[in-house]
């Protein structure tokens, strides 16, 4: 940022000629000033130095774009894809994309060709499997599909009448919604810290939607195997602090 | 001046009798040499790091002899010349025109590529940037500690963990942005009379 001395500028430049721990130590806090400019954290005379010595090249330019852009992905559940699901591959080859025939082209021709005694036997499975297809196939703006769950938080002691809800995920769907309902001795805070705990997952969930009473949260499918899980709840102090709320909301995937 | 296969291999052995090392420790000044010019402002760092890279080639077989210093230290020191005479040129109106005109991307080009990117990545390491990310201030700090603590590695070990996910993401974006500017130009370059092959 301009503010070196010249035997510090010296120092720092032999050491990135010379040290690869040092270079990568570099690029983490280039890219953390660069989150840093893009999230508006730099004012006033800060931000000017910023503007006038990081961002004179077009690297710097282009590495500013990139976190702002990469920040504003991040954002968005990890799960949730705008497009299909389908992993990209960059290639400069053209993709040639053929016609074939559908899976549900396919099926039917299929079923045409089997005996009547074979099409009687195997209906029920077909049926399920067309139903299964339609889901996945399904037209338009690939809206997700969740199901939902609405929980209370379990006192710490589970005390007797607290059953713990019982959920069989459908097949397809792109995540379990869940609404927790926030106790009454909920801390007054503006933003929570929500983590599901299971035997093979434990993360932080992002608050999708939130009010006076309740919090909604979506878990991705990949997330719930079958097994026991407990979503613990923290509220979020102006100052940072965490408050933990006493007690669970816990749920059984069968 | 034409760097020749001798000429390379001679400042090779002056960075290390052990070739490979030589090879590992030349392209780490490289790498050190494009991060400087960056750093100070240039465009293309490439072409003078390459450059620097040149000078010092030309001038070894004068001073190999009697130079008793780390090689790092004359590499630094033409590296400092290269800069000044770049940033002097700069500040006089010349008609010299830049080796290769500047890169700069493009908004909708660089969403494009990082949504592809992005969705080209492991569920994990989506999620890894994501709650890397997600928190600000003193949340971010807390987040970070107890991601770390999550994961049985040090806080300092998460951060390059995710740095680790943006190089990652960094290099597939510029493969793909380097792959638009290509179709572009050749795009641009067709002639009438032979079709255009607008590749998507």
């Amino acid at each position: 940022m301009g503010q070196l001395t010249g035997a510090d500028e010296e120092t720092v430049e032999l050491r990135l000629l010379g040290d690869s721990a040092f270079q990568e130590e570099f690029d983490i806090t280039v890219d953390e000033i660069a989150a840093l400019y893009v999230t508006n954290q730099f004012t006033g005379e800060e931000k000017a130095q910023v503007e006038k010595h990081f961002l004179e090249s077009p690297e710097r330019q282009n590495k500013v774009k990139f976190i702002g852009e990469l920040l504003r992905n991040a954002s968005i559940s990890p799960t949730e894809l705008t497009e299909d699901d389908t992993p990209a591959v960059v290639s400069e080859t053209p993709t040639v994309t053929q016609s074939k025939p559908s899976l549900f082209e396919r099926i039917r021709s299929w079923w045409g060709s089997q005996p009547v005694s074979m099409r009687a036997a195997t209906t029920f499975a077909t049926v399920v499997v067309v139903v299964g297809l339609a889901f996945l196939l399904r037209p338009g703006g690939g809206e997700p599909t969740y199901q939902s769950l609405e929980l209370a938080m379990a006192s710490p002691d589970r005390s007797a009448g607290s059953e713990i809800a019982r959920v069989k995920l459908g097949w397809g769907i792109d995540g379990l919604r869940i609404k927790l309902k926030l106790p009454v001795d909920a801390p007054p805070t503006k933003n929570y810290r929500v983590r599901l705990r299971g035997e093979k997952v434990s993360r932080q969930l992002p608050v999708q939607q939130q009010d006076p009473q309740s919090l909604t949260v979506v878990v991705p499918p990949n997330d719930l195997t079958p097994g026991s899980y407990a979503i613990e709840l923290s509220g979020i102090a102006d100052n940072g602090t965490e408050l933990p709320l006493r007690g669970a909301y816990l749920f059984v995937v069968e | 001046m034409t760097i020749t296969k001798d000429s390379f291999d001679a400042l090779l052995e002056w960075l290390d009798p052990d070739r490979d090392k030589a090879a590992r420790q030349y392209e780490l000044i490289r790498a050190g040499l494009i991060r400087i010019f960056v750093s100070n402002g240039l465009a293309d760092a490439e072409h003078y790091a390459d450059e620097t890279v040149d000078r010092v080639i030309k001038r070894l077989p004068e001073i190999r002899a009697n130079y008793v210093n780390e090689p790092v230290r004359y590499f630094h020191g033409v590296a400092r010349n290269v800069l000044r005479e770049a940033l002097r040129r700069r500040e006089v109106a010349t008609d010299v025109i830049p080796e290769r005109p500047a890169f700069r991307w493009a908004d909708n080009d660089l969403a494009e590529c990082l949504r592809k990117c992005w969705r080209a990545l492991p569920i994990e390491k989506r999620e890894l940037i994501h709650d890397y990310h997600v928190y600000d201030g003193h949340q971010k700090i807390d987040s970070h500690r107890e991601m770390a603590s999550e994961l049985a590695i040090s806080v300092g070990a998460l951060r390059t963990r995710a740095h680790h996910v943006r190089v990652t993401l960094e290099n597939c974006v510029q493969q793909c942005m380097e792959a638009n500017r290509h179709k572009t130009v050749v795009g641009n370059h067709n002639n009438s009379g032979v079709r255009k092959e607008r590749q998507l």
